[in-house]
């Protein structure tokens, strides 16, 4: 039989019991919106979540450190240096998820050196600076590496650094190096000169060795940095690494520590997918990192800020799971009764169909077409249900994310609501398919009755 | 042909059990008009189903056109019914919803048939049955006359080799019934062997072949067969 006809003949079975439809259509509708209700509560609960997740990592460090430490001879815990072969065991190992990660900021005393996520052009780093803080500054001064810098916090007194600012010879301090040149007598403010130094190893590709270059220069002072409560401020100077990546096929650091910044989520990366591999680099940084009288600590603020927030989604969506199959699992049955019901009043037009022809197979598509038409139009008023009291979702929502995001200093946030087909999709298949599941006996007794019989029985 | 040998059919198990059918041998012969006639629970209908492919039998052949019924799996069952015989019920067995164009073309559109060629042949029954007028109108919206004639069209559609039709007078008043009847005559005088079941001896006094079945039991000759249908030797006396 064609498909159109099949139809045809299922339309007319519920037209033949226009009472039994509708009642069996409240029913769906009733279970379906309890069931519906509770998956696009989850659902939505989910969605929420992750976009809440997605404005914590887009407003807070989403970084992974991994630092070196030991304790001294006082039991005191003391950072030390990454070494060549730690930096390079961690570059490698970053490169394998350089999906996720944005960029590297290899954190040593003195410098903070911004690595680009195209890092794999770079084998290694090394800068050896001990004069300052503005062992960057020189650099660029010095015109060895023209790196564009940037200072990414607040300054008190001063601005942003900006690409205007190239070869000018003024710099931004910290309030804690004029503390430190205040307590070696050197009274410093803005405008005032200062005389810096630093030492640079590069790498020389002609002789294959390193070179030792020393720099002095002198600057004027443009603007103080506040770093006096923040230790963020200690990460004075970012370096834009294209210009390294294009020009230096090796550049070593020797450094005391290495942050781990990750990409926001795009279309392509879930939040989840994010916190995922940020696990799974921390855990593999774990791994590789061994050493018998060294330990590391790599700590991942992503997984950190995430984790209660990744416990409660994954609970509510569990739940919303499991309430909406023990739901479709009690209702199944009355389903299943309804389905044995249409066919057992059809029985005389089953009977004649069989009498002139009508194939088993093509009995049981009349049947399952019908009930799939009777559970859609059921599940379909659900979905217009459920839309049309889509602000309740939106209130009750509301409640629970406003004091996530008032512990996330977030003011304002506003609760996205959404019903995905698949999830009417979902029950319509599952009502069906658990449905003549359990009427499967009863539907084959009637397709297995001889036309005569049928014809006899409704006779 | 349809060719019934050594057939039995029983109904149930053990002490419960009915022998519907007892031991019949029948040819069906190709374009006659067949008349089985009996009183009700004779047998009759059982008979008729078994040779249209309804209801096989408990043991014995049906053979048609040199076709072992027995053999044939349920859906090739199903399409003998579908395409080799045309059921003419009592009661019609129309579905009242559809119109009557649809209920005439039920069995093509059970066997797959496409709108346009299906629906150009049954305007072509309707038409020979005078019901063209009526193609468009639903089946609860017609005589009882007019249903009989539109059950006889879907039974015709397929142009089956044989009609078998279970007392298709029954719910008709004499004038319907005497157009039914004339109707499946024309059909039987066009080539299609028609057997009709029925208990109204009027009904079956042009048949070609006459069986009468008591008990299950068939008789074909003519002693017999007058033996149990009295009303037939007064017609035969009266026609003499």
């Amino acid at each position: 039989m064609k498909i159109r006809d099949i139809c045809k003949f299922a339309f007319n079975n519920m037209f033949h019991s226009k009472s039994r439809t509708i009642i069996t259509s409240i029913i769906v509708f009733i279970v379906g919106t309890l069931i519906m209700g509770v998956l696009v509560f989850a659902t939505n609960f989910s969605v929420n979540l992750n976009q809440l997740q997605l404005k914590v990592m887009q407003n807070t460090e989403t970084t992974t450190t991994i630092t070196k430490r030991s304790y001294n001879e006082f039991g005191e815990l003391n950072r030390e240096l990454l070494t060549n072969e730690n930096i390079t065991t961690i570059l490698n190992k970053c490169y394998g998820f350089s999906d996720v990660i944005h960029s590297l900021e290899i954190d040593s005393i003195n410098n903070n050196f911004y690595y680009h996520k195209e890092m794999k052009k770079i084998s290694s780093l090394e800068f050896q600076s001990y004069q300052t803080f503005f062992t960057t500054v020189n650099q660029y001064r010095a015109k060895i590496l023209s790196f564009n810098f940037s200072c990414p916090f607040d300054i008190i007194e001063g601005r942003y650094w900006n690409s205007q600012d190239v070869n000018k010879n003024f710099v931004w301090v910290t309030q804690s190096f004029l503390k430190k040149e205040m307590e070696k007598g050197n009274y410093l403010d803005i405008n005032d000169s200062i005389y810096l130094q630093q030492s640079v190893y590069i790498y020389n590709q002609k002789t294959l060795d390193y070179e030792l270059y020393n720099y002095s220069n002198q600057y004027i002072i443009k603007g103080i940095i506040d770093n006096s409560d923040d230790e963020n401020a200690f990460y004075d100077f970012m370096i834009d690494i294209d210009y390294a990546n294009n020009n230096y096929n090796s550049i070593v650091l020797n450094s005391y520590g290495l942050i781990t910044r990750y990409t926001s989520p795009n279309v392509d990366h879930s939040i989840n997918k994010v916190y995922n591999r940020t696990d799974k680099l921390r855990k593999t940084l774990l791994s590789e990192l061994k050493e018998v009288d060294k330990f590391y600590e790599v700590e991942s603020s992503l997984i950190n800020n995430m984790k209660m927030l990744r416990l409660i989604g994954i609970g509510v969506s569990g739940l919303g799971l499991i309430i909406g199959l023990i739901i479709i699992m009690l209702s199944v049955g009355s389903i299943g009764n309804t389905i044995i019901i249409s066919a057992d009043k059809n029985k005389k037009f089953f009977g004649l169909l069989k009498a002139i022809g009508l194939k088993k197979k093509d009995m049981i598509n009349i049947i399952q077409v019908e009930s799939g038409i009777t559970i859609g139009f059921g599940i379909i008023l659900s979905s217009l249900f459920i839309l049309s009291i889509k602000e309740n979702f939106i209130s009750i929502m509301s409640l629970v994310f406003k004091s996530f995001s008032y512990e996330m200093s977030f003011t304002q946030y506003d609760i996205i609501f959404k019903l995905p087909l698949y999830i009417p999709i979902f029950v319509v298949v599952a009502f069906l398919f658990l449905g003549l599941l359990f009427s499967r006996t009863s539907l084959n007794e009637i397709a297995n009755m001889d036309a005569i019989s049928i014809i006899s029985e409704v006779s | 042909m349809i060719e019934l040998i050594n057939v039995n059919k029983i109904y149930g198990s053990g002490e419960n059990s009915v022998h519907a059918i007892k031991d019949v041998n029948l040819v069906i012969e190709d374009g006659k008009f067949t008349a089985i006639i009996g009183k009700s629970g004779s047998g009759k209908s059982t008979l008729m189903n078994l040779i249209g492919g309804l209801d096989v039998p408990t043991s014995g052949k049906v053979i048609a056109s040199g076709v072992e019924l027995n053999s044939l799996s349920e859906n090739q069952l199903a399409d003998y019914r579908n395409k080799q015989t045309g059921f003419i019920f009592q009661s019609f067995y129309l579905e009242p919803t559809f119109s009557v164009l649809d209920n005439v073309a039920m069995p093509l559109i059970i066997s797959g048939v496409n709108k346009k060629t299906r629906e150009k042949k049954a305007k072509e029954i309707l038409s020979k049955l005078g019901l063209l007028d009526k193609m468009h109108k639903k089946a609860n919206e017609l005589s009882g006359g007019q249903k009989q004639r539109v059950s006889i069209a879907r039974a015709l559609i397929h142009d089956p080799k044989i009609i078998l039709a279970d007392e298709p007078t029954g719910n008709l008043d004499s004038q319907n019934g005497a157009e039914v009847m004339q109707i499946l005559k024309s059909i039987c005088e066009g080539g299609t062997s028609v057997v009709l079941v029925t208990h109204n001896m009027e009904d079956a006094i042009n048949a070609d072949k006459l069986i009468v079945i008591k008990d299950g039991c068939i008789f074909t000759d003519e002693q017999t067969i007058l033996e149990h249908q009295p009303i037939l030797k007064i017609r035969q006396q009266y026609e003499n």
